[in-house]
């Protein structure tokens, strides 16, 4: 067994999908998440690119921005989710009003971290996602 | 990108010049960029939102800003770059994105443009977001523009 | 828009750009002066700009030397930057973009009618840099760092105060 929230309880590395326009976010969850244990398999700079990068890798787990160029991040949430009910998504945003909120929720995506966050914080946002039953 | 989706970018500068009685417009070179970059004396930068997500620039030097504002005062000289010659661009830049708005609509896009904000100086570089962006050089008589048009969505 | 209006939306912008600067770059930053301006701003160096659709229409310009910006994206990044590059700007692009995302949110969730919603980021620096906005009244306020100051400027098209 290991304690490193990245690696699973059969020595395997959790993969995760970064999905953000911004190549300095990129750094910032790889530097948080890396030390982890965790294996960053993809990063996609906008929703079209999440949706095929999802497909491609099957990562266990996906961050994935709002405000993003050609598909914003709640659309291609939702495209992942119906076709892969299981998928384990944490939109992570600057920008989260009631309206926001409730769109996504609509959407079927109940998990949000809201930028600027701590290491510890996306460590832990991360770690609950994957301890859900699904 | 979808060609016809930047053509009331471009229609629209095209369309306000001509009403200024500048005419003999012609269509320069044509660029793909993988980022939206500028760097001109003067720069009007216009987002635009809803139905159709874009940041467009229009780049120009200091005295093609200066003659534009002069073709809007039917002919009067302008022989200095001012703030009359700057609230005159961000006229023409509203006309502009006004025509293109109307244009959109035709298509049945419904669009909402931000007030346009200009930006001038010396040695400028300017980026908006990392999304594919066209960038068209139009030339006329009172002076090559930039346009660069940047869609989101 | 009165003045009473206008602290409500310019005090969510000083309040994100505080916490923000020291979530993402551990600088921390004190309000300094705060100082109506018309018409048109000059740049220290390195500017983002954002605009604003909703109830009323608008700009944020967020705005430093080129030093600051370094220092800045260097706390960030936990690099060096001998210069202005790539790198820097997307930090700087990012760093604003959080900041005014985290004080629209707030503003939108105080009154529903706001509605605002940001266009991107536009990032631009250089020399002797004007941005002008004709007729329109300019809040600038100035945010004191270690690092240097980082000035926050909003405008809103036909609000006078």
């Amino acid at each position: 067994m290991s304690d490193m929230a990245g690696v699973k309880s059969d020595g395997q590395a959790y993969k995760v999908l970064i999905v953000d326009d911004s190549p300095v976010i990129h750094k910032i969850i790889r530097r948080a998440l890396e030390p982890q244990g965790f294996v960053v398999c993809a990063t996609g700079n906008n929703g079209k690119e999440g949706v095929e990068l999802y497909n491609q890798h099957k990562p266990d787990i996906v961050t994935m921005d709002i405000t993003m160029p050609i598909k914003d991040g709640l659309q291609a949430a939702s495209e992942i989710m119906k076709s892969n009910p299981d998928a384990r998504i944490l939109m992570l945003s600057s920008m989260g009003d009631d309206t926001i909120l409730s769109e996504a929720k609509q959407a079927g995506i109940k998990n949000f971290l809201t930028k600027p966050f701590k290491n510890e914080q996306l460590i832990e946002a991360v770690s609950d996602i994957l301890k859900e039953k699904r | 990108m979808d060609v016809n989706k930047l053509t009331p970018f471009i229609d629209g500068l095209k369309t306000l010049l001509e009403q200024f009685e500048v005419t003999d417009i012609k269509k320069g070179k044509l660029e793909k960029k993988p980022n939206l970059n500028a760097g001109s004396d003067v720069n009007v930068i216009i987002g635009y939102q809803k139905d159709l997500k874009a940041n467009v620039t229009y780049s120009m030097s200091f005295s093609t800003a200066q003659n534009i504002v002069s073709a809007m005062m039917g002919g009067m000289p302008v022989i200095e770059f001012d703030e009359n010659v700057e609230s005159g661009i961000c006229e023409f830049a509203n006309m502009v994105s006004g025509y293109t708005v109307t244009s959109f609509f035709s298509m049945n896009l419904s669009l909402e443009n931000t007030p346009p904000t200009l930006v001038t100086g010396k040695k400028l570089f300017l980026m908006i977001g990392r999304v594919e962006t066209v960038m068209l050089e139009v030339i006329t008589p009172v002076g090559n523009i930039e346009i660069n048009i940047g869609v989101e969505q | 828009m009165d003045s009473q209006e206008l602290i409500s939306i310019l005090n969510p912008f000083i309040s994100a750009s505080i916490e923000v600067i020291q979530d993402m770059a551990e600088v921390s930053a004190k309000r300094n002066k705060i100082e109506k301006k018309f018409g048109a701003v000059y740049s220290s160096g390195v500017s983002t700009v954002l605009g604003l659709n909703g109830k009323y229409k608008g700009r944020i310009l967020l705005d430093t030397t080129v030093p600051t910006a370094i220092a800045l994206a260097e706390k960030i990044n936990g690099e060096e930057f001998k210069e202005i590059d790539e790198t820097v700007l997307f930090t700087i692009i990012e760093l604003n973009n959080i900041i005014s995302g985290k004080a629209i949110t707030e503003i939108n969730n105080s009154n529903k009618e706001y509605e605002f919603r940001l266009t991107p980021p536009g990032v631009f620096w250089g020399e002797e840099i004007k941005v002008s906005s004709p007729g329109w009244q300019v809040f600038c306020v100035e945010l004191v760092t270690d690092v240097g100051s980082f000035n926050i400027n909003l405008g809103f098209e036909g609000v006078e105060i």
